[in-house]
């Protein structure tokens, strides 16, 4: 086994071995560590993969010479703040937090990871009319206030105020139904 | 603070709380933020491993971007592109080999073309040369050596040829004693190795003739026919006023001032048959006239009604007797 200071002296001189045995030294802590902030796969996905493009990249300029740990932080940083910023503001993980509260389990395992959540909203939407899936999608997904969509989709804003209660009435209750199955599944598991 | 935003990785925030935790987030600064978040980034070693397959991906991906191994489909498309340039060659190579190892199989081989007595051939040479054969002949030679820079052929009997045209590639005909070359012609040849003379009647073109016993060459004209003798190995040019050397290919035999002798032996030739004749007719007499070369009782009447004659079948002959009443 050769160590982390071996692996970064070979980087700097381009080895993709090192590289590549780096990258499974931190992959799996990056991804999951990305995860707990950003809540989402496909963007610590994303972040993941530019830290280590970047620090392919820039391996000549590697000052670190005993662990990358904290410089893989430093290239992850300001995406990876973006991104816990990003679904703290959103407004459909107040409603998966929401929905959380309602469910109102005693055991913490028992509630469903959020991307599956934002996955059965989606399929829910699907059996709104047309009007109401764009409201909502462009509420809860592109966090648009009611006056911006209402100007974008050429409603009045109460229209879009009706319209958006009216479908998030009937999304709750298709989610209901949905994350019921879901959490019996879970349950039971 | 530290608190809640332990529970949000965790998952465990209430609503009111994120509100509180976004509100915070929102207005601190973000190196603040990034001071915590590195504390736990460097405490933390253990994360839930992540799926193999979603790490593979990013890896792959990683890989294209740093442009290390290609994607399946493309290292898939560059291994067929090797693969055709690898096996193009071989293939246009191979079927080079091939073609010519079974032409020259093919073409080895020596090739005669015979008729049999009484018996009629048309054929083609590779050049495109028409030949028509006369019964008794035979044309020799080897595909692999014809119409590379001469078309060569050995020859005996008779035959009309039609030489296709190609000023560069002569053609040259083999006999036992006569050697014809020629670019382009339309002739009548007859050189039978048993007979005392050979043939040639000249339709079109000029041919050279070389007697071989002499070694002596002569050009001979459209409209004239020459005759070589065997034993003297001399020409004789005559003009070919009758035009009858090649009429056996209408399927007819004409005669002028011919012995009797004579024409029964065409017909015997011609019809591979044996004719005897008993009579008191001069053997000497002379016929002149068309006989059908295909037709033996159409040729065999004009003869008796000629000569009065009675014609019957005995085996393996036909005999010719005079009629004894008148």
């Amino acid at each position: 086994m050769i160590s982390e200071e071996q692996l970064i002296i070979k980087l700097k001189s381009g080895s993709k071995p090192a590289f590549d045995a780096l990258y499974k030294m931190y992959a799996n802590r990056l991804y999951g560590y990305c995860l707990q902030y950003s809540k989402s796969a496909e963007d610590s996905k994303e972040i993941v993969q530019n830290v280590f493009i970047k620090l392919w990249i820039n391996r000549e300029k590697i000052m670190q010479d005993k662990s990358i740990c904290s410089l893989l932080f430093t290239i992850a940083k300001h995406d990876l703040i973006n991104a816990y910023k990003k679904r703290l503001n959103s407004p459909v993980y107040e409603d998966y937090v929401l929905y959380g509260d309602s469910v109102e389990t005693s055991d913490d395992t028992s509630c469903i990871d959020y991307h599956i959540f934002v996955e059965q909203i989606k399929k829910s939407l699907k059996k709104l009319p047309a009007t109401q899936q764009k409201i909502i999608h462009l509420s809860r997904f592109e966090n648009m206030t009611n006056a911006e969509i209402a100007q974008r989709l050429n409603l009045s804003e109460q229209t879009v105020k009706n319209q958006l209660s009216l479908g998030l009435k009937e999304l709750k209750t298709l989610l209901k139904f949905l994350l019921i199955v879901l959490w019996l599944l879970l349950v039971n598991k | 603070m530290e608190n809640l935003e332990d529970k949000y990785r965790k998952s465990r925030l209430t609503g009111n709380e994120l509100q509180t935790l976004r509100e915070q987030i929102n207005s601190e600064d973000e190196d603040t933020t990034a001071q915590r978040m590195y504390e736990i980034w460097m405490s933390e070693e253990r994360y839930a491993q992540a799926d193999a397959s979603d790490l593979k991906d990013i890896k792959q991906k990683v890989n294209m971007k740093i442009g290390f191994k290609k994607t399946p489909v493309q290292y898939l498309n560059l291994c067929l592109r090797i693969a055709a340039v690898i096996l193009i060659p071989v293939l246009l190579v191979s079927t080079i080999f091939l073609y010519n190892k079974v032409n020259t199989q093919l073409a080895s081989k020596e090739l005669t073309i015979s008729t049999g007595i009484g018996e009629k051939a048309q054929m083609s040479l590779p050049d495109g040369t028409q030949v028509s054969l006369n019964g008794g002949t035979k044309i020799h030679y080897s595909a692999d050596l014809f119409n590379k820079t001469v078309r060569q052929i050995t020859f005996e009997g008779e035959a009309y040829f039609n030489v296709a045209k190609n000023k560069k590639c002569p053609f040259i005909i083999n006999t036992q004693y006569l050697k014809i070359e020629v670019v382009g012609t339309k002739f009548n040849l007859l050189a039978r190795p048993h007979d005392k003379t050979a043939e040639i009647a000249l339709d079109e073109g000029i041919v050279n003739l070389t007697s071989i016993r002499l070694k002596k060459q002569i050009t001979l004209d459209p409209g004239y026919k020459a005759t070589l003798d065997y034993e003297t190995g001399q020409f004789t040019v005559a003009k070919d006023i009758m035009k009858q050397s090649s009429v056996w290919r209408h399927h007819q035999l004409i005669f002028t001032k011919t012995s009797l002798y004579n024409v029964i032996n065409t017909l015997e030739k011609n019809y591979n048959v044996k004719i005897s004749v008993d009579s008191d007719l001069s053997k000497e007499d002379l016929f002149t006239g068309t006989i059908t070369s295909s037709n033996l009782n159409e040729a065999l009447e004009i003869l008796s009604k000629t000569y009065h004659l009675s014609v019957s079948y005995e085996k393996n002959r036909i005999c010719l007797r005079q009629k004894t009443s008148m």
